[in-house]
């Protein structure tokens, strides 16, 4: 007579068996029917043409997952076997779980960037204009090191008088996306920065990779304040660069980005200048030699401001009440015009006896009559 | 007014003074707004003042902002 065995004893049996020849397994299938109720725990099968593995993943080894679990997904999975008693089942208790092919990261980098992509983050239509000249410039980096050397050096060459203000942080390791997060926050909450720059040097998937987190991103699309990402070298594209206002292959270019180069600007104002006396020049052509002249000295006023580095404004506003052309009128000349006071008299050509015509000299404006025309 | 609102306004300016309807007064006034504005302009410039910062944590979590020195 065979020994009949009660339910429990055989699975217990089982049990014994199974978990012992099974204590590390690695199994390679595809995710499906995919559940993870509240606990954080999750609960999906492996399956290949033929066969079906159930999968338990705890939720401690589910927040060590880099990517999200999804239906359909082809992975490697690793851990042990266990029998579950009451509903007679084996299943795998999951350690780890990679990723077929592409790697953990790389596809934890697709997944965030697919849905963020479709939660409208990277939408031009929500990325913030730089300023044109920055008060002050917000730097989130290390301290130390290359980066913020060459952003430095950069700024000094175009602006040599820029306004920095560094937030230093880890730039890789756990917990530096929370610190670099918390650092493009804090220059928000503080309100002085009109711009930031995020940056990093060049480093492999895992050294940049607190570049690619989604606590960093929203903290990124959450800032009022204009974001230039530079992470990496040129080719390194990361989730950082596509929430930024504007990413910059490189920290000095972010710092060509963000500053204008003072000399430039300095030549465009005076460019400015030149044509404002210039179209006065056109509308008060009795007058042309005087305010070429006008033009000249003023010029060369405002060449040697450029060469003087800290030079006193009042100085300018003075010369330029002088090189007013009221003031031109205070000296004596005056200007004659048709009646209608639209049209300047250039020549006698455009008078006839008994003409009307406007004056207008420093102090007041009269009518006249043409007498005569002498020549 | 900003630095960049005061640059378009005088480029804007230059372009009015430019155009031929314009009358003798409204260019003189023109002129004298343009003046005051690249005045403006390079007096932001002037005004600029270097100063490389570093944040420091306090304890409460306030910023506090100290002169930056590189480390070698």
């Amino acid at each position: 007579m065979p020994k009949i065995l009660t339910i429990s004893e055989l699975t217990h049996d089982l049990k014994e068996v199974l978990e012992n020849i099974f204590q590390d397994v690695w199994v390679e299938g595809e995710v499906s029917n995919l559940r993870s109720p509240g606990s954080g725990h999750s609960y999906f099968s492996l399956k290949d043409a033929q066969s079906t593995l159930r999968c338990v993943l705890f939720r401690h080894a589910a927040v060590r997952l880099k990517f999200a679990l999804a239906d359909g997904l082809h992975v490697v999975a690793s851990g042990r076997i266990g029998v579950y008693g009451r509903d007679g089942q084996y299943q795998l208790y999951v350690d780890t779980v990679q990723p077929k092919g592409a790697g953990a990261l790389q596809t934890a980098f697709e997944q965030l960037k697919a849905r963020l992509a479709q939660e409208g983050l990277f939408d031009e239509a929500r990325k913030k204009p730089l300023p044109f000249l920055p008060e002050t410039i917000g730097v989130v980096t290390s301290p130390t090191g290359a980066v913020i050397r060459d952003i430095l050096q950069v700024l000094e060459r175009r602006f040599p008088r820029a306004h920095v203000v560094i937030n230093p942080v880890r730039v890789q390791g756990e917990g530096s996306a929370e610190e670099i997060a918390r650092a493009v926050e804090e220059f928000n909450a503080w309100g002085q920065p009109d711009v930031i720059i995020l940056a990093r040097g060049g480093g492999s998937l895992e050294d940049l990779w607190s570049f690619n987190e989604e606590r960093l991103a929203r903290a990124i699309a959450a800032s009022g304040i204009p974001v230039v990402s530079a992470v990496g070298h040129e080719t390194d594209y990361t989730i950082a660069d596509f929430v930024a206002d504007k990413r910059a292959p490189t920290p000095s270019a972010a710092a060509e980005m963000v500053m204008p180069a003072e000399t430039e600007l300095r030549e465009h104002i005076d460019q400015l200048v030149k044509h404002l006396w210039r179209s006065l020049v056109d509308v008060v052509p009795q007058q042309s030699q005087h305010i070429d002249d006008l033009c000249e000295e003023m010029r060369r006023a405002l060449q040697n401001r450029f060469e003087e580095k800290r030079l006193e404004v009042d100085g300018f506003c003075r010369e330029l009440e002088a090189l007013n052309p009221l003031a031109i009128l205070r000296r004596g000349y005056s200007v004659t015009m048709a009646e209608d006071g639209r049209t300047a008299i250039r020549h006698t050509g455009q008078l006839k006896t008994g003409d009307r015509l406007k004056t207008r000299l420093a102090k007041g404006e009269f009518l006249s009559r043409v007498e005569e025309i002498l020549a | 007014m900003g630095f960049e609102e005061s640059l378009k306004k005088l480029e804007k300016i230059i372009d009015d003074l430019h155009s031929e309807k314009i009358s003798l007064e409204k260019s003189i006034e023109k002129f004298e707004e343009g003046v005051k504005l690249a005045d403006h302009c390079l007096k932001t410039l002037d005004g600029m003042r270097k100063k490389i910062e570093v944040v420091a944590k306090t304890k409460d979590g306030k910023l506090k902002i100290k002169p930056f020195e590189e480390k070698a």
